[in-house]
């Protein structure tokens, strides 16, 4: 039995489907993400499985209780919001402090469990500070101790890094992920950043218009996205129509290779898999896959890789191609250039039209 | 930094000589009429204070004769009293009422929301009459007090806690509705009890609105004259004194000295006032979301429990001054009669009063919108020279510090002066009209700022780019993008000259006598049921004006301004 299941979960407002009929499961230990653009039903979830929102339908059960229509109260879990939600008049001793006297904790007990986690979260020389003494990154650390202060058995961030500016982010990320595997905890995090969401999770639930589009590891998600939408959402992707260029002798090619008998659907690839002519890897990759011919449109550095962008004649679509810098020398990159480019057979998606309006 | 002080450098060298120097005889003037309508007055009333009778230096004698006299300490010390008195009921009846209205789920709040407002549109002289009606010698309520008098403190309290109610509800309601939902969803995940929430969320976050509260309340009840003097009997309190003093006993000397007297605690509140409005800006941030309540029927019929009684008295209040107004001989005849609003058969000055009042009240909103509206405007978008800005601000904030009852008499002493040029003033309705915009400037003045914070900067910076003079930007920019608060200004101004008492007593003239001073007069005189009367008459005027205040607004908002209207 897992330690989350959550069943046919759905909530409207109004006439918008925020959740709708949503099923997944968590084990315990995990490091579950919710991933999804903004409005995707994501934050909506985490705060039914909290309580601070009450489903329509569905049934959320945890540790083998069904929790489905208890009060916050009675629930057990420890959240952090988007923007901590300190409380601006009591310090941060007083914050990390606030859920155990509600839990009418001996005085003793709690002096001993707040210094473990000013410990934990290295907030020695800030424990009298007020949260608006506190930078972002130290508030969220804040936040992060109130909920851990009763050991809770869940543990829900809603988009907990978003507030911090990018070097901060990164840093957090990989302390956030050491935290939460030492002590063990179920976590589920908020987030609309894939990148995110790929570097922490052992789980991401990907979401779009309410519903799960993929449940799967950041691994199977990157490599074998379930959807169109999920393809599209993680990572950057070259996606196609075939009925565009239904004529081609490319789409006839490729329709052979991938054993398809109508045009109606999309082909997507990475960037990273598409090989020029005269890369060492380009014999194999042309054996294997489809060989299209294409100018090159612009190009633009990234300082570790170049991104390329070939208008393909066949489609007449951009394709975008990432070449390692230190390859740079060897191709002719000039704007107009004509190229031959591989599309290896492994590395296409292929998603039917038909599946995506079914 | 640099493109800013290069934008500032071609900004000034862009103005040419005489346009910099237009500018700077706008900001004198506008420091002039200033000192004028505020500044010299005061200024006089000082001067009156260390006087004698006969205008001869004598020091710090009235003063010492003032402290001297024991009734008159007794007035200080009344005063203190029943201001920390109305200050605590008021605060805690707004707190609670507020509270309800914006953390619960009672049925219509916005009928709470409006009704509370309504002793605004009063004049302080309504709910002290109304009080006579039913705890007076024939009240119909009279039992309840248990053999206590309504006239003296008891009465005062009562009376003032009415009209005094509605300014703090306004501040209290407002830090409520500011409370940040995600304390709230914090404390809730915490597992907080109800009551914790309360101590440590709900009165931390409104403990700014809470002092503010206190501190209007009090600064209001000390400064008012009304309920006193009509309810007070022989307890005698400050503003009454003032009063007695110049009116009673044309000792204008010693009228000054009380004056000054009252006008050390308001100082003194003035500055604290000013001092918790600076602290209150940070507490709101932009991430913060609004709080909603969520459905609990027990706190809900709890909420209604707290205000239905608060409301229903001050139901009773308005409703009995309405009642009365309409009856024929109160108790013994209780048909309907209009013969009360035959003012002109009853000493107090009749219908003209009513319509000095309509006519005083239009000129202040007209002459005063638009003085304050320009300076306001002129001194934050166009004014170069920053000491000048510095004083015209202040100028603008004193009036704020000054009880209507010491302006006015500061206009007795400065206007009355024969070697005054602006002498002729005098008794006219011309004085009374300056007296009211200067007693109501700071409010309008504040709030004009607060219009033009938001206006962008960068319009003006735009404009003046192109080379467009201050004044065409006057009119062509500002003025249609801040009508709406323009107009705000304009009612709120006719309103409060409608029913102020305190700081036109002193000035008005056979030929000006206004419809509150009339109440007054009535009232003065034995006729209880004419002064009701007139009060309601007043009421009626005022929540006439409101509604056209919300007539123009929306047509404004609907045709005038339709950039206002977002396509969604």
């Amino acid at each position: 039995m897992s330690f989350l299941s959550v069943n046919q979960l759905s909530k409207s407002f109004g006439n918008f489907n925020a959740v709708d009929h949503v099923s997944f499961e968590i084990e315990r230990g995990e490091f579950v993400c919710f991933l999804g653009p903004s409005g995707c039903g994501k934050t909506t979830l985490l705060r039914m499985i909290a309580g601070l929102e009450l489903q329509d339908e569905g049934t959320i059960i945890q540790n083998g209780i069904d929790i489905s229509r208890l009060p916050v109260s009675q629930r057990d879990f420890g959240i952090v919001f988007q923007s901590y939600a300190l409380f601006p008049n009591l310090n941060v001793s007083e914050n990390i402090e606030y859920g155990l006297k509600n839990a009418k904790v001996k005085k003793a007990e709690r002096r001993a469990r707040v210094t473990e986690l000013v410990a934990l979260m290295d907030l020695h020389e800030h424990v009298d500070k007020y949260p608006q003494q506190l930078s972002g990154g130290q508030q969220q650390r804040v936040a992060l101790a109130r909920a851990l202060a009763l050991k809770p058995s869940l543990l829900l961030l809603d988009e907990p890094l978003s507030a911090l500016d990018a070097k901060v982010r990164t840093r957090l990320r990989s302390e956030l992920k050491q935290l939460q595997k030492r002590l063990g905890i179920t976590t589920i995090m908020v987030t609309h950043d894939q990148e995110e969401a790929l570097s922490m999770a052992d789980k991401v639930v990907v979401m779009n218009q309410g519903r799960i589009e993929q449940c799967a590891s950041p691994n199977l998600v990157y490599r074998k996205p379930a959807s169109e939408f999920v393809a599209d959402f993680v990572g950057s992707m070259n996606i196609f129509s075939l009925e565009a260029g239904r004529e081609s002798q490319a789409t006839r090619d490729l329709q052979t290779h991938l054993d398809l008998h109508s045009t109606s659907a999309s082909l997507a690839i990475r960037p990273e898999h598409l090989v020029l002519e005269g890369d060492v890897e380009f014999h194999l990759a042309s054996e294997k896959g489809v060989v299209v011919s294409a100018r090159v449109e612009a190009i633009e550095y990234f300082g570790r890789f170049v991104s390329i962008q070939l208008v393909c004649d066949a489609w007449d679509k951009s394709l975008e191609i990432d070449l390692p810098s230190t390859k740079l020398q060897f191709f002719d990159l000039s704007l107009g250039a004509q190229h031959k480019v591989a599309l290896p057979k492994e590395a296409l998606h292929v998603f039917s039209q038909d599946a995506e309006t079914a | 930094m640099t493109t800013l002080t290069l934008n500032l450098l071609s900004w000034f060298n862009g103005l040419s000589e005489t346009d910099r120097t237009i500018r700077l005889f706008v900001q004198l003037g506008v420091i002039g009429a200033l000192s004028v309508a505020i500044l010299l007055p005061l200024f006089s009333l000082l001067s009156k204070s260390v006087e004698d009778s006969d205008g001869h230096f004598v020091g710090l004698d009235n003063f010492l004769t003032y402290f001297g006299s024991q009734g008159l300490q007794q007035s200080l010390s009344n005063s203190l009293f029943i201001s920390l008195v109305v200050t605590l009921i008021v605060v805690v009846c707004a707190f609670l009422y507020a509270y309800v209205l914006t953390h619960s789920r009672i049925p219509v709040k916005g009928l709470f929301r409006f009704l509370a407002m309504l002793p605004l549109l009063a004049p302080s002289l309504l709910p002290a009459i109304a009080l006579i009606y039913i705890f007076g010698k024939q009240g119909f309520l009279r039992e309840w007090l248990f053999g206590a008098e309504i006239y003296g403190p008891i009465g005062i309290v009562m009376g003032s806690v009415f009209w005094i109610f509605p300014h703090a509800f306004m501040i209290l309601y407002t830090a409520l509705r500011q409370n940040d939902a995600r304390l709230y969803e914090s404390a809730n995940a915490l597992k907080t009890s109800a009551f914790r929430t309360f101590m440590t969320v709900t009165l931390p976050n409104a403990r700014y609105g809470l002092i503010s509260a206190a501190l209007v309340s009090f600064t209001l009840m000390i400064t008012d004259f009304g309920v006193p003097k009509v309810i007070g009997g022989q307890y005698n309190v400050l503003a009454t004194d003032i009063y007695k003093q110049v009116i009673g006993q044309q000792n204008f000397q010693m009228g000054a000295v009380v004056s000054l007297v009252l006008l050390a605690p308001v100082l003194l509140t003035f500055v604290a006032q000013r001092y918790v409005e600076s602290k209150q800006k940070v507490t709101v941030t932009s991430s913060s979301k609004p709080y909603l309540p969520s459905k609990k029927l027990s706190r809900d019929l709890l909420g209604l429990l707290v205000c239905l009684p608060i409301l229903a008295s001050m139901l009773l209040v308005v409703g009995t001054a309405i009642y009365a107004s309409f009856v024929t001989y109160w108790p013994y005849n209780l048909s309907f009669s209009l013969n009360n609003y035959q003012f002109d058969l009853m000493d107090g000055g009749g219908w003209a009063s009513f319509g000095n009042s309509l006519q005083m009240a239009a000129w202040t909103a007209l002459f005063g919108t638009l003085l304050i509206w320009f300076v306001a405007y002129f001194n934050e978008r166009a004014a170069q020279n920053v000491l000048l800005k510095r004083i015209v601000h202040a100028l603008a904030i004193l009036p704020m510090a000054v009880p209507g009852m010491v302006l006015g008499l500061a206009y007795i002493f400065f206007f009355n002066q024969p070697n005054n040029p602006l002498n002729s003033v005098y008794g006219t309705m011309t004085i009374l009209v300056l007296c009211t915009v200067a007693h109501f400037y700071t409010v309008s003045h504040l709030t004009f700022l607060t219009a033009l914070k938001q206006l962008d900067k960068s319009f003006d910076e735009a404009a003046e780019s192109m080379k467009v003079g201050w004044f065409k930007r006057f009119i062509n920019v500002s003025t249609p993008l801040c009508l709406l608060t323009i107009v705000d200004v304009f009612f709120y101004m006719f309103i409060n000259a409608m029913t102020t008492v305190s700081a036109v007593v002193f000035l008005y003239s056979p030929n000006t006598i206004l419809a509150s001073i009339s109440v007054l007069n009535m009232d003065d005189a034995g006729d209880l049921a004419p002064a009701a009367a007139m009060a309601v008459l007043i009421m009626a005027a005022c929540a006439s004006a409101r509604l056209l205040h919300w007539l123009v607004t929306e047509l404004i908002s609907r045709y005038l301004q339709p950039w206002r209207n977002r396509a969604v």
